[in-house]
Protein backbone atom coordinates (compact mmCIF):
# COMPACT_ATOMS: atom_id res chain seq x y z
CA UNK A 1 0.00 0.00 0.00
CA UNK A 2 1.37 3.41 -1.00
CA UNK A 3 0.39 6.83 0.34
CA UNK A 4 1.46 9.99 -1.44
CA UNK A 5 1.59 13.61 -0.28
CA UNK A 6 2.72 16.92 -1.65
CA UNK A 7 5.34 18.91 0.28
CA UNK A 8 4.04 21.89 2.25
CA UNK A 9 5.24 25.30 1.07
CA UNK A 10 6.52 27.85 3.59
CA UNK A 11 7.94 31.30 3.14
CA UNK A 12 11.23 32.41 4.69
CA UNK A 13 11.80 36.04 3.85
CA UNK A 14 11.70 36.27 0.07
CA UNK A 15 12.26 32.56 -0.42
CA UNK A 16 9.71 29.80 -0.71
CA UNK A 17 10.79 26.45 0.67
CA UNK A 18 8.98 23.10 0.81
CA UNK A 19 8.72 20.83 3.83
CA UNK A 20 7.92 17.09 4.04
CA UNK A 21 4.82 17.33 6.21
CA UNK A 22 2.07 14.73 6.35
CA UNK A 23 -1.48 14.83 7.73
CA UNK A 24 -2.05 12.81 10.89
CA UNK A 25 -4.74 11.94 13.39
CA UNK A 26 -3.21 11.51 16.86
CA UNK A 27 -5.34 9.60 19.36
CA UNK A 28 -5.40 8.79 23.04
CA UNK A 29 -8.44 7.08 24.53
CA UNK A 30 -11.50 9.19 23.59
CA UNK A 31 -9.54 12.25 22.42
CA UNK A 32 -7.95 12.91 19.06
CA UNK A 33 -6.53 15.75 17.00
CA UNK A 34 -6.22 16.10 13.23
CA UNK A 35 -2.94 17.87 12.49
CA UNK A 36 0.36 17.59 10.62
CA UNK A 37 3.80 16.20 11.38
CA UNK A 38 7.15 16.82 9.73
CA UNK A 39 9.16 13.79 8.67
CA UNK A 40 12.69 13.92 10.09
CA UNK A 41 15.06 11.04 9.42
CA UNK A 42 17.63 12.67 11.74
CA UNK A 43 15.43 12.29 14.81
CA UNK A 44 15.49 9.01 16.65
CA UNK A 45 11.93 9.21 17.97
CA UNK A 46 8.54 10.83 17.41
CA UNK A 47 8.37 14.12 19.31
CA UNK A 48 5.06 15.61 20.41
CA UNK A 49 4.86 19.26 21.56
CA UNK A 50 3.62 19.92 25.07
CA UNK A 51 0.44 21.67 23.82
CA UNK A 52 -0.78 18.60 21.93
CA UNK A 53 0.21 16.25 24.78
CA UNK A 54 -1.89 18.33 27.19
CA UNK A 55 -4.85 18.42 24.81
CA UNK A 56 -4.76 14.62 24.44
CA UNK A 57 -4.29 14.15 28.21
CA UNK A 58 -1.26 11.98 27.58
CA UNK A 59 0.10 10.13 30.57
CA UNK A 60 3.75 11.13 30.90
CA UNK A 61 6.44 8.89 32.31
CA UNK A 62 10.10 9.23 33.20
CA UNK A 63 12.49 12.09 32.75
CA UNK A 64 14.56 11.85 29.60
CA UNK A 65 17.23 14.02 28.06
CA UNK A 66 17.94 14.22 24.35
CA UNK A 67 20.54 16.01 22.28
CA UNK A 68 19.14 18.58 19.88
CA UNK A 69 20.32 21.58 17.94
CA UNK A 70 21.02 24.17 20.60
CA UNK A 71 21.71 21.73 23.43
CA UNK A 72 19.95 19.27 25.67
CA UNK A 73 16.16 19.05 25.72
CA UNK A 74 13.96 17.42 28.35
CA UNK A 75 11.31 14.95 27.35
CA UNK A 76 8.93 12.46 28.91
CA UNK A 77 7.73 9.17 27.45
CA UNK A 78 4.17 8.42 26.41
CA UNK A 79 2.21 6.52 23.77
CA UNK A 80 -0.46 7.37 21.20
CA UNK A 81 -2.41 5.94 18.30
CA UNK A 82 -1.55 7.49 14.95
CA UNK A 83 -3.50 7.45 11.68
CA UNK A 84 -1.92 8.58 8.44
CA UNK A 85 -4.13 9.04 5.40
CA UNK A 86 -3.82 10.45 1.90
CA UNK A 87 -7.58 10.38 1.38
CA UNK A 88 -7.43 7.07 -0.49
CA UNK A 89 -5.62 4.84 1.96
CA UNK A 90 -5.51 4.97 5.75
CA UNK A 91 -3.01 3.28 8.02
CA UNK A 92 -3.42 3.15 11.79
CA UNK A 93 -0.50 2.54 14.10
CA UNK A 94 -1.69 1.43 17.52
CA UNK A 95 -0.05 2.41 20.79
CA UNK A 96 3.25 3.69 19.48
CA UNK A 97 5.91 5.22 21.74
CA UNK A 98 6.50 8.98 21.61
CA UNK A 99 8.58 11.53 23.42
CA UNK A 100 6.84 14.64 24.73
CA UNK A 101 8.84 17.86 24.71
CA UNK A 102 8.62 19.57 28.09
CA UNK A 103 9.87 22.96 26.92
CA UNK A 104 7.48 25.04 24.85
CA UNK A 105 10.19 26.01 22.38
CA UNK A 106 8.96 23.82 19.53
CA UNK A 107 5.35 23.45 18.38
CA UNK A 108 5.84 20.97 15.54
CA UNK A 109 5.10 17.26 15.63
CA UNK A 110 8.38 15.64 14.60
CA UNK A 111 8.02 12.23 12.99
CA UNK A 112 11.35 10.60 13.76
CA UNK A 113 12.49 7.13 12.79
CA UNK A 114 11.34 4.92 15.66
CA UNK A 115 8.85 3.44 14.99
CA UNK A 116 7.49 5.34 11.96
CA UNK A 117 10.40 4.67 9.61
CA UNK A 118 10.28 0.97 10.47
CA UNK A 119 6.58 0.84 9.55
CA UNK A 120 7.10 2.58 6.18
CA UNK A 121 9.72 2.78 3.47
CA UNK A 122 9.78 6.50 2.80
CA UNK A 123 10.75 8.17 -0.44
CA UNK A 124 11.48 11.89 -0.37
CA UNK A 125 11.03 13.14 -3.94
CA UNK A 126 12.74 16.43 -3.14
CA UNK A 127 12.77 17.73 -6.71
CA UNK A 128 9.09 17.08 -7.38
CA UNK A 129 8.07 18.01 -3.81
CA UNK A 130 6.36 14.74 -3.05
CA UNK A 131 6.61 12.15 -0.30
CA UNK A 132 5.71 8.49 -0.77
CA UNK A 133 5.08 6.14 2.11
CA UNK A 134 5.18 2.44 1.33
CA UNK A 135 4.00 0.07 4.02
CA UNK A 136 7.12 -1.89 4.93
CA UNK A 137 7.20 -5.63 4.47
CA UNK A 138 7.93 -7.44 7.69
CA UNK A 139 10.58 -10.17 7.59
CA UNK B 1 -20.94 13.92 6.47
CA UNK B 2 -17.30 13.24 5.58
CA UNK B 3 -15.33 10.68 7.57
CA UNK B 4 -12.44 11.72 9.81
CA UNK B 5 -9.87 10.81 7.19
CA UNK B 6 -11.83 12.50 4.38
CA UNK B 7 -11.90 15.71 6.45
CA UNK B 8 -8.19 15.29 7.20
CA UNK B 9 -7.32 15.00 3.51
CA UNK B 10 -9.56 17.89 2.44
CA UNK B 11 -8.28 20.26 5.10
CA UNK B 12 -4.62 19.24 4.67
CA UNK B 13 -4.88 20.09 0.97
CA UNK B 14 -6.40 23.45 1.91
CA UNK B 15 -3.59 24.03 4.45
CA UNK B 16 -0.80 23.48 1.91
CA UNK B 17 -2.38 25.89 -0.59
CA UNK B 18 -3.59 28.62 1.75
CA UNK B 19 -1.49 31.61 2.72
CA UNK B 20 -1.59 31.58 6.55
CA UNK B 21 0.98 34.35 6.82
CA UNK B 22 -1.28 36.56 8.92
CA UNK B 23 -1.57 33.82 11.59
CA UNK B 24 2.15 33.06 11.80
CA UNK B 25 3.08 31.05 14.88
CA UNK B 26 -0.52 30.68 16.04
CA UNK B 27 -2.57 27.51 16.22
CA UNK B 28 -5.18 27.63 13.46
CA UNK B 29 -8.42 25.60 13.23
CA UNK B 30 -9.66 24.70 9.75
CA UNK B 31 -13.09 23.25 8.98
CA UNK B 32 -14.46 22.59 5.50
CA UNK B 33 -11.57 24.44 3.87
CA UNK B 34 -12.07 27.58 5.99
CA UNK B 35 -9.97 29.01 8.80
CA UNK B 36 -12.60 29.37 11.51
CA UNK B 37 -10.52 30.36 14.57
CA UNK B 38 -6.96 30.80 15.81
CA UNK B 39 -5.01 31.47 18.99
CA UNK B 40 -1.86 30.79 21.00
CA UNK B 41 -3.56 28.35 23.41
CA UNK B 42 -4.28 25.07 21.64
CA UNK B 43 -6.54 23.65 24.34
CA UNK B 44 -8.68 26.81 24.53
CA UNK B 45 -8.91 26.96 20.73
CA UNK B 46 -9.99 23.33 20.48
CA UNK B 47 -12.66 23.82 23.16
CA UNK B 48 -14.04 26.94 21.45
CA UNK B 49 -14.24 25.12 18.12
CA UNK B 50 -15.86 22.07 19.70
CA UNK B 51 -18.53 24.27 21.30
CA UNK B 52 -19.25 26.19 18.08
CA UNK B 53 -19.03 23.25 15.65
CA UNK B 54 -19.79 20.12 17.69
CA UNK B 55 -20.40 17.91 14.65
CA UNK B 56 -17.41 19.00 12.60
CA UNK B 57 -13.86 17.67 12.64
CA UNK B 58 -11.37 20.55 12.92
CA UNK B 59 -7.88 20.31 11.45
CA UNK B 60 -5.60 22.10 13.89
CA UNK B 61 -2.14 23.16 12.81
CA UNK B 62 0.43 25.73 13.74
CA UNK B 63 0.66 28.37 11.03
CA UNK B 64 4.26 28.54 9.81
CA UNK B 65 6.48 31.39 10.93
CA UNK B 66 9.02 32.95 8.58
CA UNK B 67 11.87 31.27 10.45
CA UNK B 68 13.77 28.30 9.05
CA UNK B 69 13.32 24.96 10.79
CA UNK B 70 16.62 23.30 11.67
CA UNK B 71 15.93 20.10 13.61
Amino acid sequence: MKLSFRYTPARIGNHQIFRPMIPLILRKDDRHISTVGILDSGSDFILIPKDIAEYLNLELQGDEEAEAIGGTINTKKSSIGLTVSDGKNNIYLHNIPVEVLIQESLKEVIIGRIPFFTEFDILFRENSHRIELLRARRR
Amino acid sequence: MPTLTESLDENFNFFIKEDLHSFKGEWVAIINKNVIDSGDDLKALAERVKNRYPKEEPFIVRAPTEKALIL
